[in-house]
């Protein structure tokens, strides 16, 4: 318990005779300490960088399944067996939810897209809601040092 | 069927009669003639006719499983009697030929087997057997790295050459050499020879042979397109 | 110049990778089956016609008999053998699968499927590896059997090439459709070239097996002038 939390036991104490398996166990360490010591220092390794595999352009795929977009196995007709029939239904539902889905993606806004305009809102509500001196604070900071306000004489004719 | 002419009969025996002849005899095929097997094909070179049927990737026996990659089998079945020691080399050339042509590692623990039987042998044999077993490959859509065309050429007494020769110019012929190319470089895959020939003789003859084979890579191109284009 | 789609390719053939790029935006090109990569080239390895589907996909489709097994896709297979907990079953491959008796939808140890030598499978194969065994199952990944496991109550299985079972699954394909508004009947195919029939009478059966043999190589004008004949014919004889 001692060694574990760092402190040195004088010389004293372990010689003492209750001290006896500690001493051992201290022993035991340090040969064990010295011999892995050893041991890393014989086994050595290259000095290479790290292998990198190259990425291939290709994906390969054996299923034809995959490649014609194949459909459900098991059809039904005219309610021969109600039980394919649903699942037939619920395929083709699967399906068309897939493909509008993606017309959705293509339609739509992207995120990075709606990103940017919602930090651009932000601004805009942000100026709408700061208090006045806040506000021309910010309107300052948008256009730069504005001339000082003189009053403008209007023309006599 | 898929047919495609090359040379008429009667035009090409006339040329051989004179001497030397340049030309391959009329070449048709019939692809998928036998329903049960995986693949099938009959082809007649001339009247030199022989059915190559393939069954594969199958189940293989024990004894023969290979773990890396399928087991080509090539049997050769003549036409008339049990096969002999002649067969059995015939099938070893043969083998040799289409193996490496096979892309075998992707059928490990299967077997690839050619069945051909010979029909009619009036000449050029082996040279139509190796092709019948290629279109038969073909036909059975295993994966193949090229295919193969054989091309017998034979060296008459006079040193005259001869394509693809008929039964009576090989009898008569001093030496019988059959060549086989692949279809992507047109290199020699394997030479079979009877007989002896010089070097330069030897040089002659790969050059006819080399030109008459892309006439048959040509062939194999229409005969698999007629079948495949059948329903489109 | 671009990849030759739609016409017929042979083994040796060979594509660059800028060939197959100028006809596609796609990022990653997708090889199916009949392809195989050769550093910047693909290479044909079966003779076929070059197909190609949006985005980036290219397969040669090929006349076929033997079937060769691939992951994920649904087959039709025949109960061989039991051994212990697993059914050998024959799904036309080079080798027989392996269905495990747990893969059953609400199959535990105790309650174990019904299932019989002989029996017919409808089944996806989940382990499709040249270097191993296949091995089927009858659930989804949600553990749902999704109209897979044993297929009961009689009916026709038969044989056909692997392009007609790929032709009836195709969304093109309008030969179920019309046999559909024509007959009452219920049919099973399996990418591995076996289907499977069943309708009320013998003779519809008949007749829907050989107008499915018969549209092989006949386009969709082709299949409904001869779905009209067939049906024809059928009413005659069902009459008498």
């Amino acid at each position: 318990m001692a060694t574990k939390q760092g402190a040195q036991l004088s010389k004293n104490v372990l010689q003492m005779k209750f001290m006896q398996r500690s001493v051992l166990r201290m022993e035991k360490e340090q040969n064990e300490e010295e011999r892995q010591k050893i041991i890393d220092d014989e086994h050595w390794a290259l000095d290479l960088p790290e292998y990198k595999t190259k990425e291939s352009d290709f994906l390969v795929n054996q299923s034809y399944s995959i490649c014609e977009e194949l459909q459900f196995g098991r059809q039904s007709f005219q309610g021969f067996n109600p039980e394919v029939e649903k699942l037939m239904k619920v395929q083709n539902a699967e399906k068309e939810a897939e493909k509008t889905e993606q017309k959705e993606k293509e339609e739509s806004v992207g995120d990075i897209e709606m990103a940017k305009r919602y930090s651009s809102l932000m601004g805009i509500i942000a100026k709408k809601f700061a208090k006045k001196r806040q506000h021309s604070a910010l309107a300052e900071d948008d256009e730069g040092p504005s001339k000082k306000r003189a009053f403008l004489k209007p023309s006599d004719s | 069927m898929a047919s495609f002419t090359v040379v008429k009969q009667e035009e090409f025996e006339a040329q051989q009669e004179k001497g030397s002849a340049h030309v391959l005899r009329c070449l048709t095929s019939g692809l998928s003639c036998l329903t049960r097997q995986d693949g099938s094909v009959s082809l007649s070179q001339g009247d030199t006719t022989s059915i190559a049927v393939v069954y594969g990737p199958a189940e293989v026996r024990i004894n023969k499983e290979q773990i890396d990659k399928a087991t080509v089998e090539v049997i050769f079945r003549p036409k008339v009697g049990l096969s002999r020691p002649e067969h059995r080399k015939q099938e070893r050339i043969m083998r040799n030929t289409l193996e490496p042509a096979i892309e075998a590692h992707l059928h490990p623990r299967s077997s690839i087997s050619i069945i051909i039987q010979e029909t009619e042998d009036l000449g050029s044999n082996l040279a139509c057997c190796i092709n019948s077993a290629c279109l038969a490959l073909l036909d059975a859509a295993i994966n193949m790295n090229y295919m193969v065309a054989a091309v017998s050429v034979a060296v008459k007494e006079n040193e005259d050459m001869v394509l693809d020769p008929s039964k009576q110019v090989e009898k008569e012929a001093k030496s019988i050499i059959t060549y086989v190319f692949d279809s992507v470089n047109y290199q020699i895959v394997t030479i079979a020879s009877t007989g002896s020939f010089s070097r330069v003789q030897h040089m002659e003859a790969l050059k006819l042979a080399r030109e008459a084979s892309k006439s048959v890579f040509q062939f194999y191109r229409e005969s698999v397109a007629k079948k495949l284009l059948m329903s489109e | 110049m671009a990849a030759p789609i739609g016409n017929v390719v042979i083994p040796g053939d060979i594509f660059s990778f800028t060939q197959l790029k100028s006809t596609d935006d796609a990022k990653k090109i997708l090889l199916g089956p009949g392809l195989k990569e050769n550093d910047l080239e693909i290479k044909v390895i079966r003779p076929g016609i070059l197909r190609y589907r949006k985005p980036g996909v290219y397969w040669v489709d090929c006349h076929h008999k033997r079937y060769i097994p691939s992951k994920g896709e649904s087959v039709i297979g025949i109960v061989n053998q039991k051994v212990g907990d697993i059914f050998r079953v024959d799904i036309g491959g080079s080798e027989q699968a392996s269905l495990s008796y747990l893969s059953f939808e609400g199959a535990t140890k105790r309650n174990r499927p019904d299932v019989k030598v002989g029996d017919i499978i409808y089944a996806k194969l989940l382990v499709a590896n040249k270097d191993m065994e296949p091995e089927i199952v009858c659930i989804d990944s949600y553990g749902r059997s999704s109209g897979m496991g044993v297929i009961r109550n009689g009916g026709f299985l038969f044989h056909t090439s692997l392009n007609l079972a790929r032709k009836l699954l195709n969304p093109q394909c309008i030969l179920l459709k019309t046999l559909g508004n024509r007959f009452q009947f219920e049919i099973t195919v399996g990418i591995n070239g076996r289907v499977w029939v069943k309708a009320h009478s013998d003779i519809q059966t008949i007749a829907i097996v050989n107008a499915i043999v018969a549209s092989e190589y006949k386009d969709n004008d082709q299949i409904k002038e001869m779905c009209k004949r067939i049906s024809k014919a059928v009413s005659r004889m069902e009459v008498d």
